[in-house]
């Protein structure tokens, strides 16, 4: 990291997070003088608006330029989504146990009065109304929590870099302006694809002229700087912005910048996280070569423009409610950036700039981007090692998907060959092909799956809330043989997988109704040829997944009920359901949960006698996810359905949170495993247990993804041999036993001890939360707490 | 019998590997760091931290080996050989029985659950203990099987037994790694209770058959951390007689385009120095037995490096802590 990079990280980390009103001042203004219009120009006004107005800088020492809110690290607000918890919670939004945004009394009054305007039309009310009052229910018990998609919209999303890069912003403004041409006014089709088409111009003029505003303020630096070298830079940020505003690119340097532009502008027009770049270093290497070949830029100058990107990402804030912000512990954007894997005629697409990429983020250090490598069983040693030293630097990247599920996955899906293998990890470790599938490709829905168990044993009855939303199924005590309490479940996990269908329709259809995204759609195949945004089946591809949690927990509370219960029958049903009541209470309790929890197999050692009880009780919400359809089925889209995914970021805390005591000898309240990753500290037989364990899952059918985290202290991996042994590791797990993903936090555990007690010692100190990685410090105790407890694994 | 199998070991042999422990040593070095696996029969391990005095293990079959503490948990009887299942009704975990009768058929099901792993890193079975070859006929039958499925086979062991057992299993193509604690008859003696020459005896043997033959240095303080110590046990293993062929690489597919490691390897002996520490100490307690060093001793800062440069210098290819 050289001096100027050292600055530009220094001053974001040490910027205080702050709110900025300007989005809702502007979309404010612009609904309410325009109420007549369709939503669609609404937004696409509102947009515009806000890039052509709102503040815009260029900070000392930046050499790529953009913003998403008016100063490095403030949040935007996005009241048309959702203000109910903004004015519940504005007012202590500065003094919050984790990801505080310091705001001053100005600030609170003007998003309290602008807030007031939104009342009763946001996204989260139009939702909130298409519930039937079972679901309303279920998703305020919190069995189902879909806060997130409603407060904040989708996301998980990454637009085809490649072609904004080959038509450039004005050749994507003459291609919607030929669509609209060839329209024929007497058609009813026709008139709604007019409106999302003159959205569209609006919000490809809005973001032209945002560009020129940087080319303008970067001019205008330049005629006043005094240092030439600075000057210079300055000149050349607006030389490329001027050559981006409307054409496409012809370098390196453009087409990073256009990428970024585009990146950020995405997260100013919607507010869902996980928006991503893609396969970064496909769609920049032809630029790379071409100013490479010439002379034109060295890899290390490739290198800090790249690291100069990585810090704008850095800056980019998103203010969640404080129940969300528990399920993002850390404030990660998730931005993702993906490298390697095939080409999309079946090629190692490692290149070059694969490898500068990885080493810049591996220099940075940074929380953004989230960097994923594409694994395939041709990928060279050389490259893996080189993942791996970046591994080393412990701040849990880069993680790594697989090709060898993910390609197949993909043809059984239906997705072309050329296609499924230009894939990209969106956000943390879902996947989808860039610029041609639909928002959320997995996220933002999470079923709670030991909530659902508890009712299994208490004949419907959820425990947390005294509620029953689905009886009849039997207590345990009224179960013969195991295989009753299985099928108990099994029914219990369908009427629940419905209900999740049912509250996802309901928020996708406000979704389509309310905040249509222009730019995003504009971007993502076939929606300008089709006419049609994203929500409404714009998309080439369109499935959707929620995320379960507690699938650790939901395979070793069977096997503990199974061998104590059913096998031995050396713990009454009764017993165990009153022990389950009082929290294990009473020495006799506490001996119990010791039972349970210790003279149980666990999922995470390759036992077949708990892993096989996973893959049927998880199993069996993967057929009956199969048989739903999203709202965009039948409109367009290849699928149009749903699968499940694991990939529950840091929602096992909260979600552990609401969820009483649990079979597998769990204490009430505590966190739930996370992802697919064993319960913490269970995991005893090391990593290639693990592998076999979660192996044994049906993954190609989890395509939401299957989530696991190992530990590794740095010792772990010292010395060229050990190193070997985890790329041997690696491509076990991925060549032989298909595994989905898998991603490593290397800290010690006195490392992070240390950091709990001693925060100002370890500003810098980036750990795996799950599907990403946060700065420890940004972290609540209790997911803290988590992450020391997760088994340390021994390479 | 043995005590343990441990998958996924990274120090012991090529590759990734799973360790068969066998239990029982004819050698009773104070710093062992698996003292359990030192008597042939099976012991109980009682780690009192875990205990919670449910008294579990004491309405159980529990022949007898644990009573009843009047100052909290429970009292161990080291006389008394433990019923297997006596470690199955401890719901905390503080009781685990060292020691298992285990078949050939059952040892290697459970090896076989890691191929996958042993096939992308050339790992496979080592035998360690205890010592494996104190059980000759279970080590034979259980390489010999590992041998005829494919499987790569090693061996840890001190050698500390008689000829015969050594020739029993030198024709399988293994990877021998084994000790060489100290070259002088005293010193050995007191610091492991054997005698010397049989361990030099089997190491020249070895060596002379031209086997893959690595050596393993603990290098323990007040036994041979001393400059002459170390020299005599380093220049016996220069001085070994050197197979004609270099050894077979020492990773598996992954590592055949890695730089060289180390210095001066051109294919010289590999001996690997480790450093004495005490991470073993609870285990110590949980037998009840005294750990016989002072908790934190440490080597000399360096010293283990000085040996290592002196052993580069004799032509050996030195590696540090497995």
């Amino acid at each position: 990291m050289n001096e100027r990079l050292e600055r530009l990280k220094d001053r974001i980390l040490s910027a205080t997070p702050t709110l900025c009103t300007e989005r809702a001042r502007i979309y404010t203004a612009v609904y309410r003088e325009n109420e007549a219009l369709p939503v669609a120009r609404k937004r696409a006004l509102a947009l515009r608006r806000t890039l052509e107005e709102s503040s815009i800088y260029i900070g000392e020492d930046e050499l790529i330029v953009g913003n998403t809110a008016s100063r490095p690290k403030a949040a935007a607000i996005f009241p048309e989504y959702s203000v109910n918890w903004l004015l519940n919670e504005i007012d202590g939004i500065d003094n919050r146990p984790a990801e505080s945004y310091a705001a001053t009394d100005g600030q609170k009054a003007e998003i309290k009065a602008l807030c007031a305007w939104w009342k009763g039309k946001t996204l989260q009310d139009r939702a909130e109304a298409n519930f039937s009052p079972t679901l309303k229910a279920i998703n305020d018990s919190g069995i189902v929590h879909a806060e997130g998609n409603m407060t904040t919209g989708d996301g998980h999303v990454a637009v085809n870099m490649f072609r904004v890069l080959e038509l450039g912003i004005g050749g994507y403004a003459a291609y919607v302006g030929r669509m609209d041409g060839a329209l024929d006014p007497t058609r009813y089709e026709d008139l709604k694809k007019r409106q999302l088409y003159l959205a569209m111009l609006d919000a490809l003029a809005g973001l032209a002229a945002w560009i020129r505003r940087y080319e303008a303020e970067a001019r205008r630096q330049a005629a006043s700087c005094a240092d030439p070298a600075r000057k210079a830079e300055l000149e050349t940020i607006a030389r490329s912005c001027a050559a981006v505003a409307e054409s496409p690119p012809s370098g390196f340097r453009e087409a990073l910048q256009l990428s970024c532009f585009v990146q950020l502008v995405l997260q100013i027009e919607s507010n869902g996280h996980s928006v991503s770049l893609g396969r970064l270093d496909q769609y920049l290497f032809p630029f790379y070569r071409k100013d490479a070949e010439a002379g034109l830029i060295s890899s290390e100058a490739a290198k800090e423009l790249l690291s100069c990107a990585w810090l704008k990402l850095l800056a980019v804030k998103k203010v969640r409610s404080w129940s969300h912000t528990r399920f993002s512990a850390g404030g990660p954007l998730y931005q993702n950036v993906t490298i390697g894997g095939l080409t999309r005629d079946g090629r190692d697409a490692v290149n070059e700039l694969s490898f500068l990429i990885l080493e810049s983020v591996g220099d940075m250090k940074l929380t953004q981007p989230n960097l994923s490598v594409r694994y395939h069983r041709g990928m060279s040693r050389e490259f893996l090692a080189a993942a791996i030293e970046v591994i080393r630097k412990g701040f849990g990247m880069p993680a790594f998907n697989n090709d060898e599920i993910v390609v197949p996955g993909m043809l059984k899906l239906g997705v072309s060959l050329e296609d499924a293998r230009d894939y990209s990890a969106i956000g943390c470790i879902e996947v989808a092909v860039p610029g041609k599938w639909g928002y959320r490709t997995t996220g933002m829905s999470f079923l709670n799956l030991m909530r659902v168990f508890l009712a299994t044993l208490n004949d419907g009855k959820d425990t947390k809330t005294g509620q029953t939303f689905h009886g009849g199924t039997g207590i345990l005590e009224s179960f013969k043989d195991f295989d009753g309490l299985m099928a108990a479940w099994k029914e219990q996990l369908a009427y629940y997988a419905g209900a999740s269908v049912g509250i996802d329709v309901a928020v996708d259809s406000a979704l389509e109704e309310l905040v249509p995204d222009l730019l995003c759609s504009t971007f993502t195949d076939d929606c300008v040829a089709r006419g049609k945004h994203l929500k409404e089946g714009g998309a080439v591809y369109d499935w959707v997944s929620g995320l379960q949690v507690g699938i650790a927990n939901l395979g070793n509370s069977l096997a503990a009920i199974r061998k104590f219960v059913f096998d031995e029958r050396s713990v009454a049903p009764k017993e165990l359901m009153a022990a389950l009541e009082s929290d294990f209470a009473g020495p006799a309790g506490e001996l119990l949960r010791l039972r349970l929890l210790n003279q149980a197999p666990k999922y995470g050692n390759d036992e077949d006698y708990v892993d096989e009880l996973v893959v049927e009780a998880y199993g069996a919400y993967v057929g009956e996810m199969a048989t739903y359809r999203n709202t965009r089925h039948g409109r367009g889209p290849v699928g149009g359905g749903y699968y499940p995914g694991t990939s529950s970021i840091s929602s096992n805390v909260p979600s552990g949170s609401v969820v009483p005591a649990t079979p597998d000898g769990r204490k009430a309240w505590t966190p739930l495993a996370e992802g697919c990753s064993p319960t913490q500290g269970t995991d005893t037989r090391g990593p290639t247990a693990v592998f076999k364990s979660i192996a044994k899952l049906p993954t190609m059918d989890i395509f939401g993804g299957v989530l696991l985290n190992q530990k590794l202290t740095p010792q772990m991996l010292s010395g060229e041999a050990q190193r070997d042994k985890l790329i041997a590791l690696l491509r076990a797990f991925f060549d032989e036993l298909r595994g989905w993903h898998v991603q490593y936090n290397i800290v010690s555990r006195e490392t992070l001890l240390d950091a709990k007690r001693h925060p100002a010692k370890h500003r810098d100190l980036v750990v795996r939360v799950a599907g990403y990685s946060a700065y420890f410090n940004d972290l609540a105790e209790e997911t803290q707490d988590d992450i020391i407890a997760r088994t340390e694994q021994v390479l | 019998m043995i005590f343990d199998i441990q998958r996924f070991s990274t120090h012991d042999g090529p590759g990734i590997r799973t360790v068969v422990f066998f239990k029982g040593c004819p050698l009773a070095c104070a710093w062992c760091e698996n003292p359990e696996s030192q008597s042939p029969r099976p012991e109980l391990l009682y780690t009192k931290a875990q205990c919670i005095g449910c008294h579990s293990c004491l309405q159980a079959d529990n022949g007898g080996a644990v009573q009843s503490d009047p100052g909290g948990g429970i009292l161990v009887d080291r006389s008394v050989e433990p019923p297997a299942s006596l470690e199955s009704v401890c719901p905390a975990r503080a009781l685990r029985i060292a020691g298992r009768e285990a078949s050939v058929a059952e040892i290697l099901a459970e090896v076989r659950k890691d191929l996958s792993f042993f096939a992308t890193s050339g790992g496979g079975l080592t035998l360690s203990g205890g010592e494996p070859l104190a059980q000759i006929d279970l080590a034979e039958e259980l390489l010999g099987a590992a041998a005829a499925e494919g499987l790569d086979i090693a061996i840890e062991t001190c050698l500390a037994v008689g000829r015969k057992a050594v020739e029993r299993v030198a024709d399988l193509p293994l990877h021998w790694l084994a000790d060489l604690k100290h070259v002088e008859p005293e010193a050995f003696r007191r610091g492991t209770g054997g005698e010397v020459e049989l361990t030099l005896g089997n190491l020249r043997y070895l060596a002379e058959r031209g086997v893959d033959l690595s050596l393993r240095v603990p290098v323990v303080p007040g036994f041979n951390d001393d400059e002459a110590s170390m020299r005599g046990i380093l220049e016996f293993a220069a001085a070994l007689p050197r197979p004609a062929l270099p050894r077979p690489a020492a990773a598996g597919p992954v590592g055949g385009t890695g730089p060289a490691g180390g210095t001066g390897s051109v294919a010289g002996r590999h001996l690997d120095l480790l450093p004495y520490h005490d991470l073993a100490a609870g285990k110590y307690a949980a037998l009840g037995r005294e750990y016989p060093y002072p908790l934190g001793l440490r080597l000399e800062a360096g010293f283990v490096e000085t040996c290592a440069e002196l052993g580069r210098s004799l032509g050996l290819d030195i590696s540090l802590g497995g």
